[in-house]
């Protein structure tokens, strides 16, 4: 009977689609900034290092830490006044207080959400996993920019970073 | 349809338990999903009253916290899931066949299956509350990761969530499938009853987004054991976008919980204000665009998840839009009463009920669509509230007035009109004492799926839980009702309400095992 087949069809297609909501999902996000996603890719500095303007801006810094007896994660700074179209630097620092070996990332996220696409980081510990000895305590350093692009209206941009362990099966992205 | 052979098999089955579990009737199907639902009922009602009993004052009291989180999901799931879904189609394989003049649904068997697994579906589900770390516990949207700190239950849950949902596609293509070709010779689609209408784009819905649903609890079952990371920010998920998945199901979820009660309702209004239904294409255009409205307006559950302005504005528009069509249909309704020579018995009085108590949910709704308000109203009592005034006194009454309606055609006999009555006026006084003092407390703050609750909202959660125990117990009086009316009473005639349209109501009643095998006249 050919509308059960259609039906069927239908169903199966529905299924599948609610897979392929992730990637779209990424891909909106992407494109439009939503969701605080920054990319996670490096940023070449030419594209927008050209007009350094007099315009000033707070960017804070945040962290979450999973398990704060496990790895102290925190910014070294939590607030700088910076400019539009010019190159910054600061430090995450990390401190292992486990006796044991700890592997993992950290996931950036930005509010507003629309100042996301226009912070573009040079240089990340994010971009990479990491790795903390026993007792070991690490300075990450962030290069950032922030694009002169950006909305004026924007006056205070908060970037943040959860400290996820890496799950034992291969990582994804 | 040609292929139907005359009558040679009439009421000729198995008896006893064998009937029930091989039978491919539709009337008999519809009478056990019917039963299940009722059974269902109390199941989700009984939880209910743990929750409303724990409530009944400030502080713990009965249960601990676990558990009353348990039963806020469990009480979801199962009146969602195990009484809305499967009374409707009950009703649906009872009634659709003998509306359009067809002999039976188109997939017999199929209709058996789909039937037989709700049952199976529901013991694994209700099986959980016995298990190690208990019964789901993170809300019946089962957002990640909290749910996913679900104990053993948690594979009981997703398995059962997939045969609830394969059950609901099943019945869904056996109804699209029955509509589309089954029809007597001259039932015209714009000839059909709204019932049959309703259910039809209904089925759409369930076929659309079922699999999504089932998409998206298998993943959160492979990110639980088999390492994915669609929704965990440590391997690169995101759990906000299960929200999205769940909601894009979620909300023509709700659609599907109130449509078919749109064509219960379509059909008894015009039966006892004695007129044709007011505006009958505009009802059909009204449902689809309410149909096609649901799948763009699911964000306005995430309205607090921190979605950008643009975001928040376009699902606050979409949603508003929805009432229009929605205003189209209530204003029908009280077109084809007006001036009409109105009688209120109690199938009336259920849908009459029906329209003022969905429209005060309606109400409310609009006022979460404003993001701004929603941000002090989201995830208080007053989106309980909301909810509820849409789903009790909304689809359940209709389920009830549609029972009413048709009692009398399925059994052969009338039901008792006064305690019909007293079972309607008792309802609806108590559901009103349960759900209206929740607008209040949710207003002022009270969050909602918390077993304890700060001094100020003393009073009327007390209230809210008379009601509660005083709803349920005007249930029995429903069960007491249909058992009576099913074992006798005055006889019903043919037609059974005076002046009743349709094809149904040509029939005997009760109508014979096997009917329309040959096909009506449509005139
Ligand atoms: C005029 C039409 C409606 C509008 C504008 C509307 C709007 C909304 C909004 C904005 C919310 C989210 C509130 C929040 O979580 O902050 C909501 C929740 C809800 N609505 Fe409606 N709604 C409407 C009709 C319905 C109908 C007909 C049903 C079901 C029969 C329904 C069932 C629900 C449910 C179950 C929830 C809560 C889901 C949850 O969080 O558990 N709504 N509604
Ligand atoms: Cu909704």
């Amino acid at each position: 009977m050919g509308t059960v087949k259609k039906l069927i069809f239908v169903c199966v297609f529905m299924f599948f689609f609610s897979f392929a909501l992730i990637p779209l999902y990424n891909i909106i996000c992407d494109v439009t900034g939503l969701n605080g996603n920054t990319s996670n890719l490096k940023e070449k500095v030419n594209t927008f290092s050209e007009v350094v303007s007099t315009e000033k801006l707070n960017i804070q810094f945040i962290s979450h830490e999973v398990n704060k007896n496990k790895l102290e994660f925190k910014p070294k700074e939590f607030e700088m006044t910076i400019s539009p179209g010019k190159v910054y630097s600061t430090l995450y620092v990390a401190t292992n207080k486990s006796n044991s070996k700890i592997v993992g990332q950290a996931i950036p996220s930005v509010s507003p959400n629309e100042a996301a696409k226009y912070l573009k980081k040079l240089e990340c510990f994010c971009f990479e996993e990491q790795t903390f000895k026993p007792g070991e305590v690490v300075e990450l350093p962030l290069y950032f920019a922030i694009d002169e692009k950006m909305p004026k209206r924007i006056k205070t941009i908060t970037l943040s970073y959860s400290f996820f362990e890496a799950i034992d099966v291969s990582k994804k992205n | 349809m040609s292929t139907v052979v005359k009558d040679t098999h009439h009421d000729e089955h198995p008896s006893g338990i064998m009937r029930w579990l091989t039978t491919t009737n539709h009337k008999d199907i519809g009478s056990l999903y019917l039963w299940f639902a009722l059974i269902m009922f109390f199941i989700g009602g009984l939880m209910a009253l743990v929750i409303r009993s724990e409530l009944f004052q400030p502080g713990l009291q009965f249960v601990d916290p676990q558990f009353f989180n348990s039963m806020t999901t469990m009480h979801a799931l199962v009146m969602i899931f195990g009484v809305v879904m499967p009374a409707f189609t009950g009703l649906a394989n009872w009634m659709i066949p003998i509306m359009i003049g067809g002999p039976d649904m188109a997939l017999p068997r199929m209709n058996n299956y789909s039937f037989w697994i709700m049952p199976f579906a529901f013991s694994m589900l209700l099986s959980t509350l016995f298990m190690d770390g208990g019964a789901p516990a993170g809300g019946w949207t089962l957002y990640p990761p909290l749910s996913l700190q679900t104990g053993d239950a948690f594979p009981f849950l997703i398995f059962a969530i997939h045969f609830m949902g394969l059950s609901s596609i099943m019945g869904a293509i056996n109804i699209v499938a029955t509509i589309l070709n089954m029809r007597a010779p001259g039932m015209t689609l714009m000839k059909m009853p709204l019932f049959v209408w309703t259910w039809l784009i209904t089925a759409f819905l369930l076929i659309a987004v079922m699999p999504v649903l089932a998409g998206g609890v298998t993943m959160l079952l492979t990110d639980k054991f088999f390492g994915t990371s669609f929704f965990n920010a440590a391997g690169g998920g995101d759990p906000v976008m299960f929200q999205h998945i769940f909601w894009f199901f979620g909300h023509p979820e709700v659609y599907i919980l109130i449509l078919p009660s749109f064509g219960v309702v379509s059909a008894i209004i015009p039966t006892f204000a004695r007129k044709p239904l007011f505006g009958y294409s505009s009802m059909v255009y009204a449902t689809a665009s309410i149909a096609f409205l649901s799948f763009i307006v699911w964000a306005h559950h995430m309205f607090t998840v921190g979605m950008p302005l643009a975001g928040e504005v376009f699902f606050m528009l979409a949603t508003m839009l929805i009432a229009v069509p929605t205003g189209v249909k209530v204003f029908n309704w009280v077109t084809t009463m007006w001036r009409g020579a109105m009688t209120f018995e109690t199938p009336m009085l259920f849908a009459i009920g029906f329209i003022v108590m969905f429209t005060i949910g309606g109400f409310s709704g609009l006022m979460l669509a404003i993001t701004p308000a929603d941000f002090q109203y989201h995830d208080t009592y007053f989106v309980v509230a909301h909810f509820h005034y849409v789903l009790v006194p909304g689809s359940i009454f209709a389920i009830m007035a549609a029972v009413y309606f048709w009692l009398p055609k399925w059994t052969g006999n009338m039901y008792p009109e006064t305690l019909g009555k007293v079972h309607f006026w008792l309802s609806t006084f108590f559901v009103n004492l349960t759900f209206f003092p929740m607008h209040f407390v949710g207003l002022a703050g009270m969050p909602r799926r918390i077993p304890d609750y700060s001094l100020q909202f003393a009073d009327y959660n007390m209230i809210a839980s008379f009601g509660a125990f005083g709803f349920g117990f005007a249930q029995l009086i429903f069960v007491y009702l249909i058992v009576k009316t099913i074992r006798g009473g005055e006889k019903a005639t043919d037609e059974v309400w005076e002046g009743a349209e349709g094809l149904e109501w040509t029939l005997s009643s009760p109508p014979p095992y096997h009917s329309f095998n040959t096909p009506p006249v449509i005139k």
